[in-house]
């Protein structure tokens, strides 16, 4: 019984980067940026809006991301490309620029170095904001699979 | 018994730990350089402000006697540390059967006490050992200088240590007496190797050699380090023990809510670590041993995050090239400031793009493992881990000339400790190396936030392993930045020198 639940988690663990869409996964990156800025503030107070997280699990939580959105960038076809291609006039309204980039690394360098000039200039205060936009992060399922896969 | 304490300790904590009463500080002032703090640089020229030379070589003795009396308080509190620790190991080390859930509760607090005043007493013995060190080293500077006006003085101060060394060996604590003449010793020796006086050999040097107190055989540290806990025992209350204890009660309340998080590696770590020591050893072990834990091993003592280098001291790590486009900027980056970096390359790329391992080898950085594709480790079946550790490095040989001695897991997942990942890492004789500053820098385009980020998580860590991505445009940009800033502060040192500091013998690495 024990070993098949292990096998369900794996197996749900692997489809996570299938059902998540890759702008969910870019808004989670942009999310943990800001949470780990907001912690690594002395001035922050509020743990509301950091998960309750401490600093040092920021990183673990971005190499889970990191390792998800790998899956998910192998996983895109030609079609998925282009309809992120055409999010290069907004992503900077949800700060997902930079995930985007680096999506089209490996497939378009010209693309990808669009999507790289969008983001150069997000701020700490518009990643915040970005982040703020979301609701309920600390409970939404992507944030529950990456800090504990 | 002593080797025990330490040995948890270390497990236990990853804030710098007891250590052993010879090599406390050893470490620390092996510079080349000596570096002054401002205050005890302010210190000494209000000494110099005198207006005799009588009265300015006087300033100086009495400073140091002063920081030297507050050093073996110090002293004497971590020895008897050592020796309540091994009070409350000794009660499990004795016992068949280990009952941690029922048994652990009282001398787990107890040993997290112990702990928390070990670390306030170390960091005060350190600071005021300093505070002489950086004294003394002003002082030989003038001493050697014939254009300084404070010639005289310091001449004569230099000249009184030798007696102040031996009357603290004759009458007080000799141990720290030995210590503090090891550290002075070091002094003389990193002050000659940076000195510009070329042409004059040592011994035309105005120093206080003190070689005869500080190389005593091991029968005498242990004689000198029974007499240590003795004055230490016998000493009366002062001031200084108020003030310890109010430094105590605060940390104590800082560190309540992580002891429940260490709880748990406390049971899982205890019985393993009791079946590891030598029973029959009960004298001091030095530093080195202990660390000599750090080995190739899918066990904890495989891994390295940093968290044990010596405070001050910062290694680069740059993951997932050779990139064509930006692992060049960042050797050029490290040329540039003069610092060492250490490249974990994926053998896949290192296939593609070969010239890289020369380069870097030309400037003397060095090359280490990070899987054949990246994959995701732990979820690779046997062949894929065979291709991903093995292959990988039997390529990456081919193409660097010998095999890597570090590697990193793709995403920092090498599984739990003993995994066939860590085990396979561990039978290619390579260490696990992590990292304690993630500069997120492949999720995060602007080079300046990546800089903010991180270095506010240097200042909060003050050592350990830095890493970056070297095939990403913004990395190369916020290497520079970050390089530059860590400069001013802190020590860039080559990640194998460190792990060589940490463990007290050699580590190669290609």
């Amino acid at each position: 019984m024990k070993k098949i639940l292990i096998i369900l988690l794996i197996l749900s663990f692997n489809s996570f980067a299938k059902s998540e869409t890759l702008k969910n996964l870019a808004q989670a990156s942009n999310s943990f940026l800001a949470i780990s800025d907001l912690l690594l503030n002395e001035k922050t107070k509020s743990s509301k809006l950091t998960c309750q997280l401490k600093i040092e699990k920021i990183s673990p939580a971005s190499q889970s991301l990191k390792a998800l959105i790998d899956q998910k960038v192998q996983l895109l076809v030609e079609k998925d490309f282009r309809i992120i291609e055409s999010r290069l006039g907004t992503c900077k309204n949800d700060c997902s620029c930079d995930i985007y980039a680096y999506a089209f690394k490996s497939k378009d360098q010209k693309i990808a170095n669009e999507f790289s000039k969008k983001a150069e200039t997000t701020t700490t205060a518009q990643r915040l904001k970005c982040y703020k936009k979301i609701s309920s992060f600390c409970t939404s399922s992507i944030y529950k699979s990456i800090i504990s896969p | 018994m002593i080797k025990k304490s330490l040995l948890l300790l270390y497990i236990l904590s990853s804030c710098q730990t007891s250590k052993p009463i010879n090599q406390r500080q050893s470490a620390s002032v092996d510079i080349t350089e000596h570096q002054v703090e401002e205050k005890t640089l302010n210190a000494f020229n209000s000494m110099m402000a005198a207006p005799t030379d009588g009265e300015r070589s006087r300033r100086i003795a009495n400073y140091l006697d002063r920081q030297r009396n507050f050093f073996y308080i110090a002293q004497g509190l971590l020895g008897q540390f050592d020796e309540k620790l091994d009070q409350v190991y000794n009660k499990y080390s004795n016992q068949e059967n280990i009952d941690l859930e029922t048994a652990s509760t009282e001398d787990f607090n107890e040993f997290n006490s112990l702990k928390i005043k070990n670390l306030v007493a170390w960091e005060f013995s350190e600071r005021n050992l300093h505070e002489m060190l950086d004294v003394y080293y002003l002082t030989l500077k003038h001493a050697n200088d014939p254009q300084s006006p404070y010639q005289k003085a310091n001449v004569w101060a230099v000249a009184n240590i030798k007696d102040w060394i031996k009357s603290g060996y004759n009458s007080d604590d000799q141990m720290a007496t030995i210590v503090l003449s090891q550290a002075i010793e070091k002094v003389n020796k990193n002050f000659v190797a940076a000195s510009k006086f070329e042409n004059f050999k040592q011994s035309d040097y105005t120093i206080a050699n003190l070689s005869f107190y500080a190389n005593r055989s091991d029968l005498e540290l242990q004689k000198a380090y029974k007499q240590s806990l003795q004055i230490a025992k016998n000493r009366p209350l002062r001031l200084i023990d108020a003030k310890l204890e109010k430094e105590w009660s605060q940390f104590s309340a800082r560190a309540f809510s992580e002891t429940l998080n260490i709880r748990k590696d406390f049971k899982n770590n205890l019985r393993d670590q009791i079946k590891k020591i030598n029973k029959n050893s009960n004298i001091r072990t030095p530093q080195g041993e202990i660390l000599d834990e750090l080995e190739p091993s899918s066990s904890g003592k495989g891994n390295v995050t940093g968290n044990r280098f010596p405070t001050g001291k910062w290694a680069f790590t740059f993951d997932d090239g050779p990139d064509p486009e930006y692992t060049k900027g960042m050797i050029d980056v490290l040329k540039k400031h003069q610092v060492h970096g250490t490249f974990f390359w994926q053998t896949q790329n290192l296939i593609k793009y070969p010239k890289y391992s020369e380069l870097a080898l030309k400037n003397g950085f060095h090359r280490a493992s990070h899987s054949y594709t990246h994959l995701q480790l732990t979820k690779q079946n046997a062949k894929g881990l065979d291709k991903e550790i093995n292959q990988a490095v039997n390529d990456f040989a081919k193409i660097v000339g010998e095999k890597p001695t570090l590697f990193r897991c793709p995403y920092g997942s090498c599984g739990p400790n003993g995994s066939q990942i860590r085990t396979m890492i561990a039978n290619q004789n390579m260490l696990h190396i992590f990292w304690n500053v993630d500069t997120l820098d492949w999720q995060d385009k602007n080079a300046n936030s990546i800089f903010n980020r991180s270095k506010k998580q240097v200042d909060l860590l003050k050592r350990g392993i830095i890493l970056f991505h070297d095939v990403h445009p913004q990395s190369v940009v916020a290497t520079d930045l970050l390089i530059a800033y860590v400069k001013e502060k802190y020590k860039i040192e080559p990640l194998n020198k460190l792990i060589e500091e940490a463990r007290g013998k050699a580590y190669h690495s290609p």
